[in-house]
C-alpha cells in the first residue's frame, strides 16, 4: 500500500464526481406530492448529501495528512518483506487483476456468440495456464478439469435448475 | 407449538435433508480452502436456491454457512493456514498439538467443539428471537427507519479500520439501491435510458461481483507468490481421529465451552462483528479465564475448544436480529436476507406473523446442519484436505465461472453479468483503497426499506422530530451518534498516539 493518501484523495474525488452527477440526474424525477410528501428524488438526495459529505471529509484528511507526513502511512497487510519488496508484489498483483479482468471481459464478450460450452473451455483452459507455473505436465489435467466442469455445470443447470445457458453455434 | 410441528415436517424431507448436507459439504470445501470466504460460499449458493421453496433455500445457505464455519479449521491444524479468518485462532494451538503428533486429536476436538458450540448459538436463537421479534412488532416506521440507520452506522464505523471510508461503503450501498423504480410510488429513478436497470442493480450479481471476485484476485496472487513452506508432512500418512475420547475431552471443559459458545453467539448479534471478532474474543476469555494461561499457543485443547466453539457459535447469534428484525448483523445473513427478499418475503419484525413455519423451519434447520457438518467432517476429513491443498491456478477459474453462470441465471440476460463485472471491478478497487465490502452489502439491502419506512412515516405524521421523540427510535439514533463519537475518538487517540511515537 504505498501512496495510500494519494489513494484516498482519488477514490474521494471519484465519488464527489458521481455525486454530483446523480444529483444533477434528480432534478429529472417529479416533485413531491400531496400524501407522499418526500418524493422521489428526496431519499437519493439525502443518501448523496451524506455520501458527498463523507467524500469531502476524506479529501480534507487525506490532503492535511498528507502535508504533514509525507513519508508515513500504515500498512496495511502485516508482512515481513522489505517494502520495495512489497510494492513489487503490489505491482504484480495489480498486473495479475488487470489480466484476470480482461480474461473475465473477453470471456463474457463471447459467450452469446460462441455459445457457454465452447466458450468456458478455452477461458477455463487459458486462464488456468496463465495462473499456473506454466508446466506442459499439468496442461492435460487442466484440460479434463476444463471440459469436466463445463459440461457438468451446463447439465445441472439445464437438467435441475431449468437454466438453458447459451448455446452459441453448437445449436 | 403447532407451527414447530408443521416446521419439522417440512425439514424433515429427504429433499431438504439432502440439501442441507450438500449446503453443508460445500460450506466445508469452502471453508477449508484458504482464501475463499463463507460469504463467497453463501453467493456462490445463492444461485442454485432460485428454484427452490424459500425454506428450502434458507436450509441450504445454512448447510453452507455452518459448515464454512467448520471447515477452516482442517486447514488451520494441518496446515497451519486458517481456511477463512474465523479459524484463525484455531491454528493457534491446534497446529501445535498436531506437529506434537496428534493431529487427529486436534481435529477431534476442532470438530466437535464446532458442533457444540454451534448448539449453543442455536439455543439462544431459539430462546431469544421470537420474544424480541414479539416487542419490535410495536415498532412503527419511525423505529424501522432508526433500527436501519443505528445497524448502518454500527458496522461502518466500528466494522471498519477508518471511520469515513466505512461510512462511505454505507451510503454507497444505500446510494445503488436508489435505482431503478422507488419503492413508494413506483417512479423510475436513474435507469438511463437502460430497461434493464428498471428494478436496479439485481442484488445477486452485485454480491458476487464485491465478494467473489476481489477474493480470486487475492487467492491467484497468493497461489503465485506462495512458495512451498506449507507444511504437507500430514497429507500423505494415515489420521487417526479419537472421536469419543475427543467428545469426553470437549465436555470436561464444558465451562469454556459454552462461555466461548456464547461469546460467539453475542458476538454474531451485534451488527458490525462476526466470526472472525468471534474467535478471537473467546480465545482471549478462555486464555484469561485460565489457570494455566502461559500454556496457550503450545498446543493445548483448551485454545482449540474456544476459538471453534466461539466461531460456530456466531452463526446462530447473527440470525437474532436478521430473523427477529430483518436487520442482517453481517454479509452472510444480509445474503439469507437477499434471498429472502428474491422469493417476494419481505424480512422484519412482521416475519414471525407472516411467515411463522419458515422461521421455526429456519431454527430446526440450523441445527441439522449442525449434525450434517459434523457427519460430514467423520466421513470426510481427509477429502476436504485434499481438496483444501488442490493449486489455486485450477480452482480460481473454477470459480470465476461459477460467477459467470450463476449471475446470468438469475434472469437469463447478459445484462447481470457485465453488472457483475462492474461490481467485481469497484469492489476489488474498493478493497484495494481500504473500503470496506460489507457496509455496501447492507446498505444496498436495507435501502428501500429505509426509505419506504422514512415516506411512510412521514405520509402518516408530517412531522419529522417523531424520529427523536418516540423512545426508542430516538435510542437507536442516540446509539448510533454514540457508536460514531466512539470510533471518531478512537481515531483520534490513535493517531495521537503515533504522532507522540515518531516524535
Amino acid at each position: 500500500m504505498v501512496k495510500t493518501r494519494k489513494w484516498d484523495a482519488v477514490l474521494a474525488v471519484v465519488m464527489l464526481l458521481l455525486v454530483a452527477f446523480m444529483y444533477w440526474h434528480t432534478y429529472a424525477l417529479p416533485q413531491a406530492g400531496k400524501w407522499d410528501r418526500l418524493g422521489p428524488a428526496a431519499w437519493p438526495r439525502m443518501v448523496l448529501m451524506v455520501l458527498g459529505l463523507l467524500s469531502l471529509i476524506l479529501l480534507v484528511t487525506s490532503l492535511a495528512a498528507g502535508r504533514a507526513q509525507p513519508s508515513r502511512q500504515p500498512k496495511e497487510r502485516p508482512s515481513g518483506e522489505g517494502s520495495t519488496q512489497e510494492s513489487r508484489s503490489n505491482r504484480a498483483k495489480a498486473r495479475l487483476a488487470v489480466t484476470i479482468f480482461a480474461l473475465m471481459f473477453a470471456y463474457i464478450l463471447i459467450i452469446p456468440k460462441l455459445g457457454f460450452v465452447l466458450s468456458s473451455i478455452p477461458f477455463l483452459v487459458g486462464c488456468q495456464w496463465i495462473l499456473s507455473p506454466r508446466q506442459t505436465r499439468l496442461l492435460p489435467g487442466m484440460v479434463v478439469l476444463a471440459v469436466a466442469l463445463t459440461l457438468v455445470v451446463n447439465y445441472v443447470f439445464a437438467r435441475y435448475l431449468g437454466v438453458y445457458l447459451p448455446s452459441g453455434i453448437l445449436r | 407449538m403447532e407451527f414447530l410441528i408443521q416446521a419439522a415436517a417440512e425439514v424433515f424431507t429427504a429433499k431438504v435433508l439432502a440439501l442441507i448436507t450438500l449446503g453443508a459439504l460445500a460450506g466445508i470445501i469452502v471453508g477449508a480452502i484458504p482464501g475463499f470466504t463463507i460469504t463467497m460460499g453463501i453467493a456462490l449458493t445463492l444461485p442454485f436456491t432460485f428454484g427452490m421453496s424459500p425454506i428450502e433455500g434458507l436450509a441450504t445457505m445454512l448447510g453452507v454457512y455452518v459448515g464454512g464455519y467448520s471447515g477452516g479449521q482442517i486447514s488451520g491444524i494441518l496446515l497451519g493456514i486458517p481456511g477463512t479468518p474465523s479459524s484463525i485462532c484455531t491454528t493457534f494451538d491446534g497446529h501445535p498439538m498436531a506437529k506434537k503428533g496428534q493431529p487427529g486429536r486436534a481435529l477431534a476436538l476442532g470438530v466437535i467443539s464446532s458442533f457444540l458450540g454451534g448448539l449453543v448459538g442455536a439455543v439462544v436463537l431459539i430462546i431469544t428471537a421470537v420474544p424480541i421479534a414479539r416487542f419490535a412488532l410495536r415498532f412503527g416506521p419511525w423505529e424501522i427507519f432508526s433500527l436501519i440507520v443505528f445497524a448502518l452506522t454500527l458496522i461502518a464505523s466500528l466494522g471498519s479500520k477508518s471511520l469515513t471510508k466505512g461510512l462511505m461503503a454505507g451510503a454507497f450501498g444505500l446510494l445503488l439501491a436508489t435505482f431503478g423504480i422507488d419503492p413508494v410510488a413506483g417512479q423510475l429513478r436513474f435507469t438511463f435510458g437502460l430497461h434493464e436497470l428498471t428494478d436496479g442493480f439485481e442484488f445477486l450479481p452485485v454480491l458476487i461481483g464485491l465478494f467473489a471476485l476481489p477474493q480470486m484476485i487475492d487467492a491467484a496472487a497468493r497461489g503465485r507468490t506462495e512458495t512451498k513452506q506449507v507444511d504437507s508432512s500430514f497429507i500423505e500418512g494415515s489420521i487417526q481421529v479419537p472421536w469419543l475420547a475427543g467428545l469426553r475431552e470437549v465436555l470436561s471443559q464444558w465451562v469454556n465451552l459454552v462461555r466461548s459458545g456464547l461469546i460467539g453467539c453475542m458476538v454474531g448479534a451485534l451488527p458490525a462483528a462476526g466470526g472472525v471478532t468471534s474467535n478471537f474474543l473467546a480465545y482471549d476469555q478462555a486464555q484469561k479465564m485460565s489457570k494455566h494461561p502461559e500454556k496457550f499457543g503450545t498446543g493445548i485443547p483448551d485454545g482449540i475448544i474456544a476459538s471453534e466453539a466461539g466461531n460456530n457459535g456466531t452463526a446462530g447469534g447473527s440470525l437474532i436480529p436478521t430473523i427477529a428484525l430483518g436487520i442482517p448483523g453481517n454479509a452472510i445473513t444480509a445474503v439469507m436476507l437477499g434471498a429472502l427478499i428474491l422469493h417476494g418475503i419481505t424480512p422484519g419484525p412482521m416475519l414471525l406473523r407472516h411467515e411463522p413455519v419458515l422461521v421455526y423451519g429456519v431454527f430446526i434447520a440450523l441445527i441439522v446442519a449442525h449434525f450434517s457438518m459434523l457427519l460430514l467432517q467423520i466421513v470426510g476429513l481427509r477429502g476436504f484436505l485434499r481438496i483444501a491443498k488442490a493449486p489455486s491456478f485450477s480452482l480460481v477459474p473454477a470459480v470465476l465461472t461459477l460467477c459467470v453462470v450463476g449471475s446470468f441465471a438469475l434472469n437469463n440476460r447478459f445484462f447481470d453479468v457485465w453488472v457483475f463485472l462492474l461490481f467485481g471491478l469497484i469492489g476489488y478497487l474498493l478493497s484495494r483503497l481500504g473500503v470496506p465490502l460489507a457496509p455496501v452489502v447492507l446498505g444496498l439491502i436495507l435501502g428501500p426499506l429505509a426509505e419506504s419506512n422514512l415516506r411512510q412515516a412521514l405520509m402518516i405524521n408530517p412531522n419529522p422530530n417523531l424520529f427523536f421523540t418516540r423512545p426508542i427510535s430516538a435510542l437507536f439514533l442516540g446509539i448510533s451518534l454514540l457508536s460514531i463519537a466512539y470510533s471518531a475518538w478512537q481515531i483520534m487517540r490513535q493517531r495521537k498516539r503515533t504522532l507522540a511515537e515518531t516524535g
